[in-house]
């Protein structure tokens, strides 16, 4: 059995590995999907203090993960699915379909795409529809791709693409989508609820970022957004704690998803020693 | 049986009999290394009955094209040459072996 588990690889769970390592809690980082989370996909960085000079997301990361490294904590590249912290012993059921015990865990889970539910979507999901640039970008290029999502990632991903060769065409809002359509393998086009079709090879989904909390299924309180309740990182499960975008309702920022981190390992190990405490 | 990378030249005959699963992916894709653990550690160790094929979408885009693949990981299931099943997104092992029971 592990001291602690830290769900996810964003700059909360980093800065917990890093806290959690240097307080002897000999950490393990389950990476998740999308390693590095969220900031992986920001390019220009102007207000995370320390840097003065813009720098990308991705940057920033790779230096809290040689940070993390230095102090000691381990990374395991899988995906937790299913969570049972019912007993002292918390368990996690994982993607690789292997079952981790810790006597603690901090959910660092972040927030994603959520996807559109519109007609279509389900049938050219993979199939020119894509929520992972990073992973699909490639595909498109000399093609013509859509955006379906609005806000500053907008900006990012229609310059990403470009630098891939894509031809981005539009980027709409999923309230002006009413199908996606095409032939038997393949999205060709997206129809509108006013206007033209959008003829298009590929669409990527740059929707409203949601807290990454499914997994969890009922077993720490979240609220009505689905956000993780927390009390100074405690969840509502002793032992278990929270840190970042997945507890964060309002301000998702880079900067407090770190402190927060910071301050989950600091509170775990509080509780782990307070457990050992007791043993004695 | 070993895991091997096949190119789209080799790809008919790799596949031409017994059950294959086939595994395109790229470096720059980060859950497709995840994939890549799944099949490496949990199914080819205790399953050496399967065919276990990766194909690199970067040097193979013919292949990636024929079966349509425009998201990764991407999985083929074929049995005897036919494909049976196709999996979008990391697919985890038991979801694997089940596609595979219904067909073997």
């Amino acid at each position: 059995m592990e001291k602690l588990i830290i769900i996810g690889s964003g700059p909360a769970g980093l800065s917990a590995g890093i806290y959690a390592a240097r307080g002897g809690l000999q950490p393990v980082i389950l990476e998740g999907l999308e390693s590095g989370g969220q900031l992986m996909q920001t390019q220009h960085v102007a207000n995370y203090p320390g840097f003065p000079e813009s720098v990308s997301g991705s940057q920033i990361i790779a230096a809290m993960r040689a940070q993390a490294e230095k102090a000691g904590v381990r990374f395991v590249m899988d995906e937790v699915r299913g969570v049972d912290f019912s007993g002292p012993v918390k368990k996690l059921q994982t993607l690789m379909g292997d079952t981790l015990e810790a006597e603690a865990v901090i959910i660092a889970s972040g927030a994603g795409v959520t996807k559109t539910n519109l007609p279509g979507e389900a049938k050219y999901w993979g199939r020119g529809i894509s929520a992972c640039l990073t992973c699909d970008g490639a595909f498109y290029a000399k093609r013509r791709v859509a955006l379906v999502g609005e806000g500053p990632a907008t900006v990012g991903a229609t310059r990403y693409l470009a630098s891939l060769g894509a031809e981005v065409v539009a980027t709409v809002s999923p309230a002006e989508v009413a199908e996606f359509a095409g032939d038997a393998a393949h999205l060709t086009q997206i129809i509108r609820k006013e206007g033209v079709p959008l003829v298009v090879d590929g669409v990527f989904l740059l929707t409203a970022r949601k807290p990454q909390t499914a997994f969890l299924a009922g077993a720490v309180a979240l609220d009505a957004s689905g956000h993780v309740v927390v009390t100074e990182a405690r969840t509502s499960v002793a032992g278990v704690f929270a840190a970042g975008d997945c507890a964060r309702p309002r301000h998702k920022q880079a900067v407090i998803a770190a402190g927060d981190g910071a301050l989950a390992a600091l509170e775990a190990q509080r509780y782990i020693s307070s457990n050992k405490d007791k043993e004695d | 049986m070993a895991i091997r990378d096949i190119t789209t030249a080799e790809f008919e005959a790799a596949v031409a009999t017994g059950v294959s699963l086939v595994d395109f992916w790229a470096t720059w894709c980060g859950p497709c290394k995840m994939q890549g653990a799944i099949l490496e550690t949990k199914l080819a160790p205790e399953h050496p009955e399967l065919n276990i094929l990766k194909v690199d979408v970067d040097s193979n885009p013919e292949l990636a094209a024929q079966f349509g693949v425009q998201s990764i990981p991407t999985l083929l299931v074929i049995r005897d040459g036919k494909l049976v099943k196709q999996f979008v997104g990391v697919t985890p092992p038991d979801e694997i072996l089940a596609a595979i029971g219904t067909v073997g």
